[in-house]
């Protein structure tokens, strides 16, 4: 394979892969410019182009849209992706202590080992995570959301049972609109707009974006932009290269759960997060405070799912998320068959999207050392002209998404949600989870009640798949560690 | 037994009752497995749960966290984004983009006026240049 792979990367497929990394960074990192999106023009724009310039194309934007994501939610709270998420917790507060530069390369050099890590795992292991992936029962599914959600603890670093009302509010949210099991509507009252559901995009834009807007209005900041010089600090890289067994943990969270159709990056950034928030020792800052740690496995993560989600596309023909499905697409544009078939019919197209993603991490890496800090330097800027660019960016980002105003308006009604409840002491980060979950959720739970109302013996159905019990037994740890530590039953106590 | 949590926690709780006797309406097919009722009872139980949890843990604290500031500039700041809403369908995106950066950026205290018109022309047309060429976003 490795000469296969070496076969293909010529000049020409180079300057592809890096073309469409330059535009995945752009659009990656604008909120309510997916790289779903991205790949999807693409896609149509490629048409009567041969497969492999096609291909070099796609991964580029795919490889470096899912890492820019990371910029704007380390320089402005606002995620560029729900991926992103878990990235804003550690990354908005380094920069805030003029440590943005600091974030920026240590999310540039995880997110470039993670996706490494995710096409080498692709390259090695496909045929047996596919079968690992193929697994996973609706319950399984189920309760991985579950654990995601449980995890929330971890995300609210004051109050756990403030984070799983907010996550289960946001749960409650995404049942919003028409059941996409029975097809009737759920609390839309009449509303048409509502019959539609609530997106994510306005949402994760309003309790981020606009919400940290108008909570630096609010507490009236003298130029808090001059506190992030991000040119300031320097770090060496043995000092960011210091956190790779972290790295390389929470790469493998991330490149497994990417092989589970529809799981995705935020939950294996979340989960990566909780579990370098629990296992990691002497950090010299707390996680949500700044903690490198936290960015390592945040971005580890969710760049590993890059590999991961390719796994069940390539090998079984089943997108492991949206971009993937549109990368299926092309595939089928171009006269290939992904599936079982692929490694002996056309085995160069496995090549090709090794060798993309290859070229494309290397891309990043550029780009996230050069133009990236580059970038930053805008934020520069007095507040009277930075914030109604922020505010513009917010409204035109959730129209983007749908061109549809009425996302205008939620995002909005978000924002002030996302401020009312900053300035009372509730979490936002667990409701933007549990609406992206919350569908995962409710149709997985229900396909698992159908299947276990049919079957003879409950009990052995599900207490004898060793994936059930792990995930339930993690779910019941999590919870029960998160009340423990907080002391619930305690007078009165915070 | 007064002070501000506790009150969230009561006022989550009837939400959550409200919307308990909401999920059950949905509920209209025999096979509870499958109803569209079932998954929205159970979070809204849960939410129920927990705000009872809640109230129970906050029911004699005295520390009130809530952070304060300057509300005038937010409410302002508020009205002219719905405004802007409103207004965008009117005067198209470009028009009302200019005028909207252009009163916050009075709101916030710029008074240089050369400046702001400046500014607003730029960034507006260049996102839109963005957006709508560039991106093909279909903008009003």
């Amino acid at each position: 394979m490795i000469n296969d792979i070496l076969t293909i990367i010529d000049l020409n497929f180079i300057f592809l892969v890096f073309i469409g990394s330059l535009a995945g960074f752009f659009i990656g990192a604008m909120p309510g410019l997916s790289v779903t999106m991205a790949t999807a023009l693409l896609v149509s724009l490629t048409f009567t182009w041969e497969a492999k310039s096609a291909l070099a194309l796609i991964m580029g934007v795919y490889v470096v849209g899912v890492y820019s994501g990371a910029i704007t939610a380390i320089l402005v709270n606002i995620p560029g992706a729900p991926s992103s998420i878990a990235t804003t917790l550690d990354g908005y507060p380094l920069a805030k202590k003029g440590k943005g530069l600091i974030a920026i390369r240590v999310t540039t050099y995880y997110s470039f080992l993670g996706t490494i890590f995710g096409i080498l795992m692709l390259a090695v292991s496909a045929r047996h995570m596919a079968k690992l992936a193929l697994a996973f029962t609706p319950m399984d599914y189920f309760l991985l959301a579950l654990f995601g959600i449980t995890t929330v603890g971890s995300l609210t670093s004051k109050d756990f049972l403030k984070g799983l009302i907010v996550a289960f509010i946001g749960v409650f949210i995404s049942m919003i609109g028409i059941d996409p099991m029975i097809g009737i509507s759920r609390f839309t009252y009449g509303s048409i707009n509502l019959q539609r559901g609530i997106s994510v995009i306005p949402v994760l834009i309003g309790l981020f974006g606009f919400s940290e807007l108008l909570m630096q209005l609010y507490k009236g900041e003298d130029d808090p932009i001059e506190e992030m010089d991000i040119g300031g600090e320097k770090i060496g890289l043995k000092e960011i290269l210091s956190h790779w067994k972290l790295g390389l943990k929470s790469s493998l969270i991330g490149a497994v759960i990417g092989a589970l159709p529809g799981a995705g990056g935020p939950v294996a950034s979340l989960i990566a997060y909780d579990h370098g928030k629990r296992t990691t020792r002497n950090n010299k800052v707390a996680f949500g405070e700044g903690a490198v740690e936290g960015l390592v496995a945040s971005e580890a993560a969710n760049n590993a799912c890059i590999g991961g989600a390719l796994i069940p596309m390539l090998t079984l023909g089943i997108p492991g998320d949206a971009v993937t499905a549109v990368i299926l697409s092309a595939f089928y544009i171009h006269g290939l068959r992904p599936g079982p078939l692929l490694f002996s019919e056309t085995p160069e197209m496995f090549a090709i999207i090794i060798a993309g993603g290859v070229v494309g991490s290397i891309s990043l890496l550029i780009l996230g050392l050069t133009i990236a800090p580059l970038v930053s330097r805008l934020l520069n800027i007095s507040k009277s002209y930075l914030l109604p660019i922020v505010a513009l960016l917010c409204i035109i980002g959730s129209y983007g998404a749908s061109t549809n105003s009425f996302d205008i308006l939620l995002m909005l009604i978000f924002g002030v949600v996302g401020f009312l409840m900053r300035i009372n002491g509730y979490p936002i980060a667990p409701m933007v989870l549990g609406l992206v979950l919350g569908g995962l959720m409710d149709s997985n739970f229900r396909r698992a009640m159908a299947l276990l109302s049919s079957s003879d013996n409950i009990f052995l159905d599900i207490f004898t798949k060793p994936i059930t019990v792990i995930l339930m037994t993690l779910v019941l740890i999590s919870v029960i560690s998160n009340f423990i530590s907080i002391g619930y039953l305690g007078k009165g106590k915070n | 037994m007064g002070n501000r949590q506790f009150k969230e926690a009561v006022f989550l709780a009837i939400v959550s009752v409200f919307f308990i006797i909401e999920s059950y309406k949905l509920h209209n097919i025999d096979n509870l497995a499958i109803s569209p009722a079932l998954f929205p009872l159970i979070v809204s139980s849960l939410i129920l749960l927990l705000s009872i949890l809640m109230a129970f843990k906050y029911r004699e604290t005295d520390r009130d966290e809530r952070i304060l500031g300057d509300k005038k500039v937010v409410l302002k700041v508020l009205a002219l984004s719905f405004f802007y809403l409103y207004s965008m369908d009117k005067l198209g995106f470009l028009y009302s983009s200019m005028v909207y950066i252009g009163l916050f950026s009075l709101i916030l205290g710029e008074r240089n006026i050369v400046r702001i018109i400046l500014f607003s022309l730029l960034f507006s047309s260049l996102i839109y240049y963005i957006f709508k060429v560039l991106f093909r976003v279909y903008l009003p």
